[in-house]
């Protein structure tokens, strides 16, 4: 986290700020800059951020960039995972308004390069974070593209944690190989999802057309974990890869400790 | 008469027994000696009127008893206890000894025994009309002191007067009638009346008339009817028939209402059996109700019903000198939909009586609907289920009434977030505030206009840039923020004035977008080729709806939800619908924090707000919009908690 300015967000703010990163002269990015914050007298951080997308995003999201990008801030230590996109109130609901086929646009038409979008939040607020001091690894997502992580300590007594975290059934255990430093990475083989991590660790999902974000968090029992699991039915409920229409496609990561895997694509038909 | 020694000779007495007998068998019947059907009977040994053939057995045993003599020198050792009456003035202390038990059979007289008492208590009853005037008030229900009387017992008759209470007491006399005569009582009124035989006929008194002759000690009290005490536009308290009915608890009390207000208020009256009217004061009402069996069980204290006070379940009260008792408040309790049979009862286990009404726990609010004008023609009323909010409310015991008057104004493109809450208050003209909420349909709610920009490949035939209305939301007025171009080594600036904004399409097919129109005129590019255009324009988000606290209104936009739902013109309806129960629901408190038992909703969580994850993201008060229609049960169960004395409610707030 960034030292020194003390930025007040009481709302979200789009467009470019002067705390705003700055974006690379050319190519795409999605970068984001952490700094302390204080948000009605407690303690929190202002998360700026700024992005240069390619025009398929502008095809898909058009205006509503801010509302397709993910905020996802995970604590360290428990593996719990909080996450919002970058739109306030109750704006018109994205997966209805996106365009999750776009198509080439008609004779006449100019197509889209890419496009700029800036906007920076409280991320306590934003996000509802819980009021117990914490650690979290803090990135931006937007399907395929992903910031690093930036690690938020936020002051304050650590809440106690509890027993350790059950291994979740979805994950098959012991299968496959990953780095022996237990990196988090990420695979498809297949149509089975491999896994290999170590310690206190997230598995994220990101759907294409509801934009929920799905999360299992648990802990290595290994000293590095190797596990497989069906990506298609490794999270519950609505919201995932169960569009009425195809494209049904779906991001995932792999978050432990203050390290990500990179993000793997995976579509059903 | 002869006086007769003990023991009694047996032959003489049966000799006796049969002249005497003999002497009477045609005399009329029935008689002392005879019953009417003939059978012998007893003579008394006390009835005054019985003292001549007293006599004469007497007589007839002692010339039985000269003639058993005469002829025999037989004794007397066969004598036992068979001994005629004996008159009260007989020295022998024999008589007030009980019999043996062994009474031969055919005795006419047998000493009879004295248990028996008699005591008389004269008092003064309520009169059964109007008194002549010679006859002065008095007290009500005291005594007669002092009364001159005369009394015939079953062994004699006495004269005198009654006690200090109006009393006289009598025992150790036989079994018999008696009779009490108030001499100096009769003399007045015969003193004002005239002869008795002069007098008119009075109607005897029965026990339900008025002024019972049945006296206060053995009458009883019973309860006669529950009353529930109105407040009449005068603000006197009038008595009206208790009812059955909905009760808006959440509407402040107000004269003539009492279906106003968490408060009912009852009393009840009692009266005398007998019909007396005598004073009824410090009598015992019990006042009780039973809930229906669906009520909702776990209620704090402070939610419960109860009387004068909640979670008093139980009330005992007591009547003044007119039967009434003290108004009692029955408290329903503070959850929609309970219900509750009021009862009192002048029985202290809180059981049967009458019934005091019956009681189901609504809140009322009150709405206004106004609809934007569309851009063409009509207005957009016709998205407006104002049947389905209403129902939905209703399942929830919420009544939402309409108010005011739809004043359809008129069309405004976009309206942002930091003026639709003047704009609203403006077209309002309902009441119930602090119960109110104002529904406005309007064509599109904005908010977050921010400077986007993106690059485009114009030039070649390209150059519209075409911004479709499901994502992009442009303000004809104020859009532009700055276009470059950049053809292989040329760029520079592009004009505002270079740049045409209009909107195309029609939502109802959906292809309506921001069309803007790039003219090449006056820039060194050659058109025909390609030419990079970065333009930087103003965007704004666009709302499903939002929530303002003035009002509180709830605005709605309709133009995304005819794009979005155009192939389905039922989800319209439907989305809107939830957005009229969503934002709303808000302002009556959902999605709530706790449940009204105090236990934690496993659903609500806050993000934008208090939101609801039941149902599977469908309740509701899920944070998105949707064609949900239903609150999920934790969100109904809070609704039926709340209070709505005053809206809005904060989700986290307690109840």
């Amino acid at each position: 986290m960034s030292a020194n300015p003390t930025p007040t967000l009481a709302n979200p703010v789009y467009g470019p700020q002067d705390l705003s990163p700055a974006l690379p002269d050319d190519g795409y990015a999605l970068i984001l800059a952490v700094y302390p914050a204080v948000n009605e007298g407690r303690s929190s951080a202002a998360v700026y951020m700024s992005a240069r997308v390619a025009g398929k995003y502008a095809d898909i999201y058009g205006g509503r960039l801010a509302g397709a990008i993910q905020i996802v801030a995970v604590d360290v230590e428990r593996g719990v995972v909080y996450s919002r996109n970058g739109e306030r109130g109750k704006p018109v609901p994205l997966p209805l308004a996106m365009n999750p086929n776009p198509q080439p646009p008609p004779k006449g038409v100019a197509p889209v390069e890419s496009a700029e979008v800036y906007f920076a939040v409280d991320l306590v607020s934003h996000l509802g974070l819980p009021p117990q001091g914490a650690a979290y690894s803090v990135f931006l997502w937007l399907d395929e593209m992903v910031s690093q992580p930036r690690i938020v300590e936020l002051p304050g007594e650590r809440a106690n944690l509890t027993a350790t975290l059950p291994w979740p059934t979805m994950l098959e255990r012991n299968v496959g190989a990953g780095p022996p430093d237990g990196s988090p990475e990420l695979k498809l083989e297949g149509s089975r999802m491999l896994g290999s991590t170590s310690g206190i660790f997230a598995l994220l999902g990101l759907d294409f057309r509801s934009r929920e974000v799905k999360s299992v968090s648990t802990s290595s029992v290994a000293a590095v974990e190797r596990f497989s699991f069906d990506p298609r039915s490794v999270f519950r409920g609505p919201g995932w890869l169960d569009a009425k229409e195809p494209p049904r496609r779906a991001f995932l990561t792999l978050c432990a400790g203050r390290q990500r895997s990179a993000v793997v694509t995976f579509e059903v038909a | 008469m002869a006086k007769i020694q003990r023991p009694l000779d047996k032959d003489a007495v049966a000799a006796a027994d049969e002249q005497i007998y003999a002497a009477h068998e045609n005399d009329p019947r029935p008689n002392p000696l005879f019953d009417a059907q003939g059978n012998h009977l007893k003579l008394s040994s006390t009835d005054p009127k019985q003292a001549d053939l007293r006599e004469e057995w007497c007589d007839l045993y002692q010339a039985a008893l000269d003639e058993k003599n005469a002829d025999t020198s037989s004794d007397d050792d066969d004598s036992d206890d068979d001994s005629p009456p004996e008159s009260d003035d007989d020295d022998d202390d024999d008589a007030a000894q009980p019999p043996s038990g062994n009474d031969p059979v055919g005795s006419t007289v047998v000493p009879c025994t004295t248990p028996q008492w008699i005591r008389i208590r004269l008092v003064r009853l309520p009169d059964a009309q109007a008194r002549p005037k010679w006859w002065k008030p008095d007290g009500k229900g005291d005594p007669y002191p002092s009364e001159a009387c005369t009394i015939e017992l079953t062994n004699g008759t006495e004269t005198g007067a009654l006690d200090g209470d109006g009393s006289s007491e009598h025992a150790n006399i036989p079994a018999g009638v008696c009779a009490i005569h108030f001499t100096r009582f009769y003399k007045v009124i015969e003193k004002n009346l005239g002869p008795a035989d002069t007098w008119p006929a009075v109607a005897p008194r029965t026990a339900a008339a008025a002024g019972s002759v049945v006296a206060p000690s053995q009458d009883k009290i019973r309860l006669a009817e529950v009353a529930e005490v109105v407040a009449a536009s005068d603000g006197s308290d009038n008595n009206e028939s208790v009812a059955t009915r909905k009760q808006y608890i959440n509407v402040p009390a107000g004269k003539g209402h009492p279906e106003f207000g968490r408060s009912i208020r009852l009393r009840a009256r009692v009266e005398w059996a007998s019909g007396a009217s005598n004073s009824l004061s410090g009598q015992n009402i019990y006042w009780y109700f039973t809930p229906d069996a669906g009520n909702r069980s776990g209620l704090p204290t402070s939610l419960q019903a109860g009387f004068n006070t909640a979670g008093k379940a139980q009330l005992p009260s007591t009547t003044g000198a007119d039967g009434w008792t003290s108004i009692v408040q029955f408290i329903p309790s503070q959850y929609g939909g309970d219900n509750f049979k009021v009862f009192a009862t002048d029985d202290a286990g809180y059981k049967g009586g009458l019934a005091a009404g019956e009681y189901t726990v609504w809140r009322r609010v009150s709405y206004e609907l106004d609809c934007m004008k569309r851009p063409d023609a009509g207005t957009y009323s016709d998205r407006a289920d104002i049947a389905g909010m209403t129902d939905k409310l209703n399942a929830a015991f919420v009544d939402a009434v309409a108010t005011g008057s739809d004043n359809e104004p008129g069309h405004v493109r976009m309206l942002g977030e930091n003026d639709v809450e003047a704009w609203a208050t403006k077209i309002r003209n309902g009441s119930g505030a602090p119960r109110y909420y104002h529904l406005v349909l309007i064509d599109t709610i904005a908010w977050d206009p921010a400077p986007l920009t993106q690059t485009f490949s114009c030039g070649n035939g390209n150059d519209t840039i075409s911004l479709s209305a499901a994502t992009y939301l442009l303000q004809a007025s104020a859009w532009f923020g700055s276009a470059t171009y950049q053809q292989g080594t040329q760029n520079g600036s592009i004009p505002a004035a270079n740049l045409t904004l209009t909107e195309t399409g029609d939502p109802s097919s959906g292809n309506d977008a921001f069309a803007i129109a790039v003219s090449w005129a006056g820039l060194p590019v050659d058109s025909t080729k390609a030419i990079q255009v970065k333009l930087t324009f103003t965007n704004w988000t666009e709302g499903s709806g939002l929530q303002v606290r003035t009002g509180p209104a709830t605005i709605i936009g309709i133009r995304w939800r005819e794009r979005t739902h155009r192939a389905s013109p039922d989800m319209i309806q439907k989305s809107t619908l939830n957005t009229m129960l969503h934002e709303p629901g808000h302002a009556m408190g959902l999605a709530p924090a706790t449940l009204p038992d105090g236990t934690a909703n496993a659903n609500q969580y806050n993000k934008a707000g208090s939101h609801c994850s039941a149902l599977s993201n469908h309740c509701i008060m899920y944070e998105a919009n949707s064609g949900a229609v239903d609150f999920c049960p934790d969100c109904a169960d809070g609704l039926r908690g709340r209070n709505l004395q005053s809206l809005p409610i904060s989700g986290n707030a307690g109840y």
